[in-house]
């Protein structure tokens, strides 16, 4: 019905509208003669409206009088005024009413970057509650500032407030660069919250890091979710891609960890028996540590697992490191005379070797030998924490206690005298 | 006074403070007067709430790229650096003046590990654009971190800090810092302002923790800088920080060692006991003493002490074999970077060696098992030179005695006399080994040309003492020549005349003769000089003729234990050439001259005429040629007549000499000089008188008898005189008969 009317008044009106000039106060002039000729033949109509406003003066007259009158009258003065300007810049109004809420936001990140974390939550907190008209050149301010109220929370611990921030954050129409945040956000919020059942997380986790791929806080949320879940060999897929993607300030610290979650891998593929699965580890660790001593240690425990010792003792000795040597040691505690001294020492070449191999033979009850060992051990090394206990220890099995003690004692006095002397 | 000029200004001030009321409640009174003042108030608000949104929005409309700015921020903050970056520096392309946009960049930069640029955009916010904020500074710092400029960095950040001295983040940075130049003191400062603003407990105990380490290791460099009242003063200061701290005991101990003695400490700390508690065990494998847990080596359990184990000394050392060169704090692993001060590739192992390749571990296990490549490769060492492989030789005794002898044996110079030193100091406890081998070579040889090894072992076992008596008893039983010529000379070596009995009981007088011929002069002297009276060698052996070393024997007498015994053996001897030879360059000598004189004059007429010889040679001494004069005198009228034979036939500077010794001779050599005077040369006799009897023996001998001008010696001349048919003759003989008549009177 309303739709029939405003067709019709708007077919009557269309040809009134083409013949109206364009300027406006002609127009006005225009709109206001036939109002201005029905007074003029109205006399009493224009009577009553001049005793209109009489009554008005009427009204008013008594209230300048008095002093409450008088403010009242001021006030609504400035408010017919006020509203009067705000009607006529209402578009201006708007236009700063938003450049204002932007100064705000402004000033809050600068204050977030110049480490005033106090003042930018306040500033924040107030562009979060704006409601007025956006700004053109930055629309998202608010949930910008929703964004960074929850990241702050978050850093005070405060998961349920952060999530509140959080909640406000419209997703449709939001920047990608925003969108990412309030996902790492309300990762990292409801994994902290832990009221979240592990599978509606990892679902979305999932589906963020399908978004984004090379998010390193993503990542490490599904890294965390499979490790509390105890499935090691998805927490290393995903620590792979971690220390892939990860920053140069941190990348040292995930790669270490990714070798880290090998090493315990490897382990537990040992200790399932599993040394195909342990090998591709120790592969997997020589690739992701070509210069590290891990892969090969882990290639050691595998062939010693499989009963290749002598192998196991090369690639032991091949890591030139301390690591090794135990190893070594441990192999030889476990299998007692399982390798010469002599192929023993040519595949760990090391002045530790020598430590072994004098333990071994002071072991086997080949006490000269042991004895010889024992000295080009210390000739070689000299008096150190290590070689003080292994040689106190092949001294006492040959049986030569004096002679562990005295070796414990000089060891000790080198330690506690003072450096000139 | 005073009082009462200060009454009138505090009224004054009332009364103006009355009238400033009295005139606002008079202007509120007034019509519009409230009106006004509210009117003023309203339109004032809002000025200053449209000065402020107009603030705001300059504020905005200055930045340009704003976009850009703000997701850019979102980014850095999110973790995406390298968007953040690119977004940053578009920024800044469009608007340098955004100091936040320039300070979050510095940041991300820094994050990036791109340290040198980082380090550039704070330096332009600080310079360029003189920005003067603690923020930027302190992210200068952490650039200047990045780039290794530790103490630059340390430097800048305390700087900072003077404008935010409550900043933790950048106290922490500092300690960090500091740790990492190795600048223990300077971190324990920043460490305890740190502590005073902490808040939470957990981090406060952690740093306490770290604090009282730091603190100790202090106390450790004033200790090795022999500072001990300052070190001890850390030492509390760590045992109130955290009295677990594990340098403490290392450092309590060292403080302890000065006041006590280090030995009586290290005795005390080494001592082991068996019972103790493994937390107090010496030597603690796997496991820290101090129990914090911390695993010995890369974290694994350690089944039963199967790891090599690293002696702790109760807790005096950490039991880990990395540690943080930069903050000397210790480390579980090899590690990136420090987790104590944030070092990057700062750890070192404690004990590098441990790891040190071995240049060959076949020698090394040949050295162990004593092989013959190890005593090859010694011996080698040896000809080149190397003197480092002569301790361990000497070590290897009886294994090394076969090659040490070869070596010697066919080696010559430095490298014979290094070998010949070390057999000597392996000990008479080789002497088998040293015959044994003797003989394998010996077997080896197939030419017999030049001397055998037996001459190096020989050569050995003269410098062996009594001590290796029990070692070479057992050789008497050899029937080897050369053995029983090595012991020969080892019991001549020791110049024991009892202990060269044993000898002389089981080998045959030639045999013995034989190496007293060859013996060393110097070991013969020494042997010689031990013979006792009435002993078998002096009674018989050494009477025979077939002793040739009357050398040795003169040599002997001057240390002989009883010189007499050897100058009977001599005189025993009597005149050899060798003695004689021996006797006359004895004289020569001042230490054997009084013997040699006295054994020539006591041996007599036969030595004269030797002695004579002697006397005349130009090239003897005047000392000798006094001595030997000496033993001419006392040989009276024996050497007069030698003596007068010795004038040559043309006169001579001897002459004199010779004249002169016969007036010392006296009247006991007239006779012999009448005898020689009359006595004609075989050319006088072949010529029958043709040849004139002057000559020059008869004139020195006239001339002698004139000088000695005796009794007899007149009558001689007279004598002579009388008989004298040569006219010149009988001149010289009348010249010396006056020249001693006008003497006698």
């Amino acid at each position: 019905m309303g739709k029939v009317g405003d067709l019709v008044r708007k077919g009557l009106w269309a040809p009134v509208q083409a013949i109206l000039p364009k300027n406006p106060w002609l127009r006005v002039l225009v709109y206001a003669l036939p109002v201005l000729l029905l007074l003029a033949l109205f006399g009493p109509a224009l009577d009553v409206l001049l005793k209109l406003v009489d009554l008005v003066i009427r009204v008013i007259e008594p209230m300048l009088h008095t002093t409450i009158g008088r403010i009242l009258l001021v006030l609504v003065l400035l408010t017919v005024v006020s509203l009067l300007l705000f009607w006529l810049l209402r578009r201006r109004v708007r236009e700063i009413r938003g450049e204002a809420a932007l100064g705000r936001h402004l000033q809050a990140t600068a204050a977030l970057v110049g480490l005033d974390r106090r003042k930018s939550r306040e500033l924040f907190r107030r562009v979060a509650r704006y409601r007025g008209p956006l700004p053109d050149r930055y629309p998202h301010l608010v949930h910008d500032a929703n964004l960074k109220l929850a990241r702050q929370s978050l850093e005070d611990n405060k998961v349920d407030a952060a999530l509140g921030w959080l909640a406000r954050v419209v997703e449709p129409g939001l920047p990608k660069e925003l969108h990412r945040s309030l996902l790492q956000l309300r990762l990292e919020a409801l994994r902290r919250q832990g009221e979240v059942l592990p599978a509606t997380l990892r679902r979305e986790a999932e589906q963020a890091v399908k978004q984004f791929p090379g998010d390193v806080k993503m990542l490490a949320v599904l890294r965390d979710l499979a490790e509390a879940e105890d499935q090691g060999d998805e927490a290393l897929k995903w620590q792979e891609k971690i220390a892939k993607h990860a920053p140069p300030a941190i990348v040292v610290r995930e790669r270490q960890r990714y070798t880290d979650a090998l090493v315990a891998a490897g382990e537990r593929a040992l200790a399932a028996g599993e040394l195909d699965a342990a090998k591709k580890l120790a592969k997997q660790l020589q690739k992701a540590e070509p210069d590290g001593v891990a892969g090969k240690l882990l290639s050691g425990d595998v062939q010693k697992a499989s009963g290749d010792f002598g192998q196991a003792i090369r690639s032991y000795g091949s890591t030139g490191s301390p690591t090794g040597l135990d190893r070594i040691a441990e192999l030889l505690s476990e299998h007692p005379g399982v390798v010469e001294p002599r192929e023993l020492l040519a595949n760990c070449p090391m002045q530790g070797g020598l430590l072994l191999v004098a333990r071994e033979l002071a072991r086997a009850g080949e006490h000269e030998r042991a004895e010889r060992a024992a000295r080009v051990a210390a000739e070689s090394l000299g008096p150190t924490p290590t070689v003080c206990a292994v040689l106190a220890e092949v001294l006492d099995l040959l049986g030569q206690d004096q002679k562990a003690q005295l070796l414990r004692e000089q060891t000790v006095a080198q330690l506690l005298s003072p450096p000139s002397t | 006074m005073s009082m009462s000029a200060r009454i009138p200004n505090v009224s004054d001030a009332a009364e103006e403070a009355q009238t400033f009321w009295q005139w606002f409640y008079a202007f509120c009174s007034e019509p519009g007067g409230i009106e006004i003042l509210l009117t003023i108030a309203i339109v004032a608000t809002a000025l200053l709430i449209w000065w402020r949104l107009a603030n705001l929005v300059k504020n905005s409309r200055a930045r340009q790229a704003l976009t850009d700015y703000l997701l850019g921020v979102e980014q850095a903050l999110q973790g995406d650096l390298a968007g953040a970056q690119k977004r940053l520096a578009k920024v800044l392309e469009q608007d340098p003046e955004n100091h936040y946009a320039r300070l979050l960049l510095g940041k991300v930069l820094s994050e990036l590990g791109q340290a040198e640029q980082a380090h550039q955009q704070h330096l332009l916010l600080q310079r360029a654009f003189q920005v003067d904020s603690g923020e930027n500074d302190l992210m200068l710092a952490q650039s200047l971190l990045g780039a290794g400029a530790c103490v630059e960095a340390a430097e800048v950040a305390e700087r900072a800090l003077t404008r935010m001295p409550n900043s933790v983040e950048g106290w922490q940075f500092v300690y960090r810092a500091r740790l990492q130049n190795g600048d223990h003191e300077a971190a324990v400062r920043a460490g305890k302002r740190l502590l005073s603003l902490l808040k939470s407990s957990a981090e406060r105990e952690q740093l306490r923790a770290d604090l009282a380490r730091t603190v100790a290791e202090v106390g450790t460099m004033r200790w090795m800088r022999g500072e001990t009242r300052p070190a001890l003063q850390c030492k509390r200061e760590a045992e109130a920080l955290d009295p677990a701290v594990q340098q403490l005991p290392l450092l309590n101990a060292r403080l302890q060692a000065q006041d006590d003695g280090v030995e009586a400490i290290a005795r005390q700390l080494s001592h082991t006991n068996p019972a103790a508690e493994p937390s107090e065990a010496l030597v603690v494998a796997g496991e820290a003493s101090g129990g914090q847990g911390a695993a010995l080596v890369a974290n694994r359990p350690d089944p039963a002490g199967a790891t090599l184990p690293m002696a702790t000394f109760a807790g005096l050392l950490q039991p880990t074999r990395w540690t943080c060169h930069a903050c000397q704090g210790p480390l579980q692993r090899d590690v990136a970077q420090c987790p104590r001060c944030g070092a990057p590739n700062s750890s070192s192992l404690v004990e590098p060696n441990l790891v040190a390749t071995i240049d060959s571990p076949t020698q090394a296990m040949d050295r162990i098992d004593v092989n013959d490549a190890h005593v090859d490769r010694l011996i080698r060492s040896l000809a080149k030179g190397e003197l480092d492989c002569r301790g361990e030789l000497l070590l290897l005794k009886e294994r090394a005695v076969d090659a040490l002898l070869r070596a010697a044996w066919k080696g010559s110079g430095v490298v014979q006399d290094e070998a010949v030193a070390i057999l000597r100091e392996m000990g008479p406890e080789i002497a088998p080994a040293l015959f044994r081998a003797s003989d394998a070579i010996g077997k080896q040889r197939l030419l017999s040309v030049g001397s055998g090894p037996e001459a190096v072992v020989g050569r050995i076992v003269q410098g062996y003492e009594e001590d290796a008596l029990p070692h070479m008893e057992p050789l008497f039983a050899s029937s080897r020549p050369d053995h029983r010529r090595i012991l020969i000379d080892y019991f001549l070596g020791l110049g024991d005349v009892r202990a060269f009995q044993s000898v002389l009981e089981r080998f045959p007088p030639m045999e013995i003769l034989h190496r007293l011929n060859h013996a060393d002069a110097a070991v013969l002297t020494r042997f010689l000089g031990a013979i006792p009276r009435g002993h078998f060698l002096a009674a018989s052996l050494l009477l025979e003729h077939t002793f040739y070393r009357d050398d040795a024997l003169i040599a002997a007498v001057s240390d002989a234990e009883d010189p007499e015994v050897l100058v009977q053996v001599m005189l025993a001897r009597g005149p050899t050439r060798s003695l004689t030879t021996g006797l006359i360059n004895g004289v020569g000598d001042d230490l054997l001259a009084p013997t040699a004189q006295r054994i020539l004059e006591e041996l007599g007429e036969p030595v004269l005429e030797h002695v004579l010889a002697a006397f005349a040679d130009p090239d003897a001494t005047e000392a000798a040629q006094r001595r030997l004069a000496r033993v001419l005198v006392r040989g009276g009228a024996a050497a007069a007549a030698h003596i007068a034979d010795g004038f040559g036939p043309e006169p001579t500077l001897l002459d004199d000499r010779l004249r002169e010794l016969l007036v010392i001779i006296g009247d006991d050599a007239v006779e012999s000089m009448a005898a020689a005077y009359e006595r004609s040369g075989w050319w006088e006799k072949v010529s029958v008188g043709l040849v004139a009897r002057l000559n020059n023996r008869r004139v020195q001998i006239a001339r002698a008898l004139g000088e000695l001008a005796t009794k007899p010696a007149c009558r001689a001349l007279k004598q002579l005189r009388k008989r004298e048919k040569d006219d010149n003759l009988r001149l010289h003989l009348d010249r010396a008969l006056h020249g001693s008549g006008g003497a006698n009177g």
